[in-house]
């Protein structure tokens, strides 16, 4: 991309100083061999980069079924008609009549009770995981931080660990736990729990790198053993950033939770695909507005929390 | 100890001082009243746990299969969905990054500095932000059919307002005074621009692009599950006749593909971008 | 030839920055304009070289009053009074001849700064110019690389490459150690003796200001309180500079 034809003034250059800088001319005739030299090199590099650049861009494009017979005229009037039928048909005289009344919001929302239980399903499981991803997050970076592990090879595979699981998408792993489990909410938990571990994990483990040592040495001078001296000496002064991390996950989580159910692994993204299956497409719209709701509220909610929780914290 | 005493040790030692029961109750009430939504939640639920009483027997065949990877008759079919979740993952960060552009420099305060109009732009990226990309990509299939053109659209639509968000806040934050330095010396505002502004923030940008990057391939591999081409294709379908031994074959393949993906193009973000780390404002 | 400034005001909501200040400076001098901070000296600096507006009074070169330029007749006079700044103002991120010649680019076309190449005389006059401070043999390499006295020095080749009457200097070594700042203030001097620029620079440190300027100026409360040769500022004119309580009250 251009950021190649940029690269002249990137990287500092042999250094000018070899050659005579006695009078500006010299100076001068040094500054302009150097510069062709850098230029022929730059040339070199940056075409080659451009031309392999624009040549991978294309051909991703090409290979992804971007070429004219797949992606015309017809694709564009098959989008056209789904956004129209995602259109509730509204009438805004209507607006609040009862649900037998087509052209009102509760004949729109009309299977609401069954979308309730899935959203409460949505938060419990988001809730449950991301308090379990903390339990387990904090024995992972127990195991895995400096400060706390001083077994090299404990430290080393936790880490690699939590490194392995974090590669994985969450649906990916969902739809492996959904064949293990079955369908239902108890494969998304576990999902939901396995990836916010490793996320948490290595969060956590960072903050309890970073840590100030000394009230942690002045236990271990007043004689506290070491499960004492992280219990009393490590946490009480790392325990505010960690329930902000929690509360962060919480997010990520509720947003995860709502497209496990796609795959069958429980909550709000179940209806979605029924609604896709039974082509309920203007429940489909609906179910997505519920969907970007929750995860906003989610997101707000948790920031009042957060911000609360510092304020606390400056208070002290 | 008397009472007076020991308030006043209180206030001094908190966390040595044994403090009455009423003050501990007090900071315990937080953790009790997380944990007795948590059990709630858990018991809501109702994960009924008799349906998983057969599943030591899948696990079993699960182990078994996924300690034995082989790619079974099918290699040639899996390399090539592996390389259109690789096409997908690039045209799909390409497609971000374009829209993201115009939207970025919209959302940046030094373009539009009326507080109301950008707070209004930021408002509309964060909505469009909270859609995840999946959502987008069964919208979309139902649009263009099933297939990797879903998921392409699905990740340029749903990263682009994440690295429009990303684009105005490194636009908003870059050094100003090179720029009012070259105004000062009677360059145009574009010269300004292009001398002052664009040397401090393309790397950036094209470090971020990598950076979405790398992200992307594991979304595209995520993508494919619900239908939208590549590797998630084949695992769904692997997956559906139990077939294990090459769902492991299949993921082991995806990680080592992640790993080397991140392994350039970490590298080439530490070149373009030196000692500049990536931020979440 | 001479910068004749008569009358300024300039106010910033209720504060009003410059008061009525008149001024002439000749061509070929060195002046310091010496002050507490708040008494307008950046102001007065940015007012010459109108990058801001003055709300009443004239600033004029040559007879020319400049107050009222815009377009490219403003920007012809910015790049005709140069302006070096107390961080230096040059892109970390390219190299040093490529900071140097966007001195130039009043004078190049639109398309030449699109792929930023300039005309060989252009590079030529840059290399020059660094010659003279010392710092050819940087030319190539990233700014990232230089101390804060190199990036000041480039940013003086920078300044030069406008081919300025006028070199304008705000608080040019505050952010320096002694031995730095005595290298950029020598390459100012030399600048001022051998090319007969005309220098105006404010500076904090009297020392500094006595021992290279031919002229101190003082400000206070926006206005002239103090104009003459560095011996003629003794301890009882310093203190009106710095300590007269009605002018520095008004100010604040």
């Amino acid at each position: 991309m251009s950021s190649l034809a940029q690269s002249s003034d990137q990287t500092p250059r042999a250094p000018l100083h070899a050659v005579d800088q006695s009078t500006p001319q010299s100076a001068i005739i040094a500054f302009e061999l150097q510069r062709a030299a850098n230029r022929r090199r730059d040339a070199i590099v940056s075409s080659l980069g451009l031309a392999i650049g624009l040549g991978l861009v294309v051909w991703a494009f090409h290979a992804s079924g971007f070429s004219s017979n797949t992606f015309g005229q017809d694709s564009l009037e098959k989008a056209g008609q789904f956004i129209f039928r995602m259109d509730p048909e509204l009438e805004g005289d209507l607006l609040f009549e009862d649900r037998t009344t087509k052209g009102s919001l509760a004949h729109w929302f009309a299977r609401w009770p069954q979308w309730r239980e899935a959203l409460i399903e949505t938060i419990e499981m988001a809730v449950v995981a991301t308090a379990l991803s903390a339990f387990f997050g904090l024995l992972a970076a127990l195991a895995s931080a400096r400060t706390t592990m001083p077994i090299f090879w404990v430290r080393w595979t936790t880490k690699r660990l939590l490194e392995a699981i974090r590669t994985f998408p969450d649906l990916i792993l969902a739809i492996l736990l959904v064949s293990l489990f079955g369908l239902g909410p108890f494969a998304g938990l576990v999902t939901l729990t396995i990836s916010g571990s490793a996320s948490l994990g290595r969060f956590f483990g960072e903050v309890l790198e970073n840590i100030d040592k000394r009230p942690r040495e002045a236990m271990r001078a007043s004689g506290a053993g070491p499960l004492q001296q992280i219990r009393f000496g490590i946490i009480p002064q790392t325990s505010p950033v960690l329930t902000s991390m929690t509360f962060l996950r919480f997010e990520t989580c509720i947003a995860s939770a709502t497209t496990l159910g796609i795959v069958g692994a429980g909550g709000i993204g179940e209806e979605l695909n029924r609604a896709l299956t039974y082509n309920q497409i203007e429940s489909y719209l609906a179910i997505l507005i519920l969907i970007i709701g929750l995860i906003v509220a989610a997101d707000l909610a948790s920031g009042v929390l957060r911000a609360r929780l510092s304020r606390e914290r400056m208070a002290r | 100890m008397n009472q007076t005493l020991r308030q006043d040790a209180y206030a001094i030692a908190p966390d040595i001082v044994r403090p009455r029961l009423i003050e501990r109750a007090k900071r315990l009430a937080p953790a009790v009243v997380v944990t007795l939504i948590v059990l709630l939640c858990l018991i809501d639920l109702d994960l009924d746990l008799d349906r998983l009483a057969n599943w030591s027997e899948i696990a079993g065949r699960m182990v078994a299969g996924l300690l034995s990877p082989t790619p079974g008759d099918n290699l040639e079919e899996i390399l090539a969905a592996l390389i259109e979740t690789m096409a997908m993952a690039i045209a799909g960060t390409v497609l971000a990054v374009s829209l993201a552009l115009p939207l970025g420099i919209a959302g940046s305060r030094t373009v539009i500095s009326h507080p109301l109009a950008h707070n209004g732009i930021r408002f509309v990226y964060d909505l469009l932000r909270a859609i995840p990309a999946l959502i987008w990509a069964i919208i979309i299939i139902r649009a263009v059919g099933l297939g990797p053109v879903a998921g392409v659209f699905a990740i340029g639509l749903a990263e682009a307002p994440y690295i429009a968000k990303l684009f105005a806040e490194y636009l908003d934050n870059i050094d100003a005074k090179p720029r009012n330095a070259l105004i000062a010396s009677g360059a145009s505002q574009f010269q300004a621009f292009r001398f002052a502004i664009l040397p401090q923030i393309l790397p950036q940008y094209v470090g971020l692009s990598l950076f979405f990057f790398e992200l992307n391939v594991r979304a595209a591999a995520a993508l494919g599950v619900v239908g939208a081409g590549g590797l998630g294709v084949m695992l769904e379908d692997r997956l559906g006749y139990a077939a294990f031994d090459e769902v492991a074959f299949m993921i082991i393949l995806l990680l080592v593909i992640v790993a080397i993906v991140d392994m350039i193009s970490s590298r080439l973000r530490q070149k373009i971008m030196g000692n500049d780390q990536i931020s979440w404002g | 030839m001479s910068l004749k400034i008569e009358r300024l005001n300039k106010s910033f909501g209720e504060n009003h920055v410059i008061r009525d200040l008149s001024l002439t400076v000749e061509a070929g001098e060195m002046v310091g304009v010496i002050g507490r901070s708040g008494a307008g000296k950046s102001t007065l600096l940015r007012l010459i070289n109108l990058m801001e507006t003055p709300d009443s009074g004239t600033i004029a070169w040559h007879g020319n009053d400049v107050a009222g330029y815009h377009g490219s007749a403003l920007r012809e006079w910015r790049s005709q009074c140069a302006m070096i700044f107390q961080d230096y103002g040059i892109v970390d991120r390219l190299d040093v001849i490529t900071n140097v010649l966007a001195g130039r680019l009043n004078t190049t076309s639109f398309w030449r700064s699109m792929i930023k190449f300039f005309k060989e005389v252009d590079r030529a006059d840059a290399i020059a110019e660094l010659h003279n401070l010392g710092l050819s043999q940087a030319a190539l390499q990233r700014a990232s690389t230089l101390s804060g006295g190199e990036k000041q020095r480039v940013a003086i080749a920078r300044a030069m490459m406008q081919g300025p009457k006028v070199l304008l200097a705000d608080e040019p070594v505050s952010s320096l150690d002694p031995a730095n700042s005595a290298s950029v203030m020598e390459a100012l001097k030399d600048i001022n003796r051998q090319r007969n620029m005309t220098v105006l620079m404010n500076i904090h440190d009297v020392e500094i200001a006595k021992s290279y300027c031919d002229r101190i100026i003082g400000l206070a409360g926006g206005e002239v309180v103090f104009d003459g040769a560095p011996a003629e500022l003794t301890h009882d004119r310093h203190a009106h500079v710095y300590g007269t309580p009605q002018k520095t009250l008004s100010a604040a």
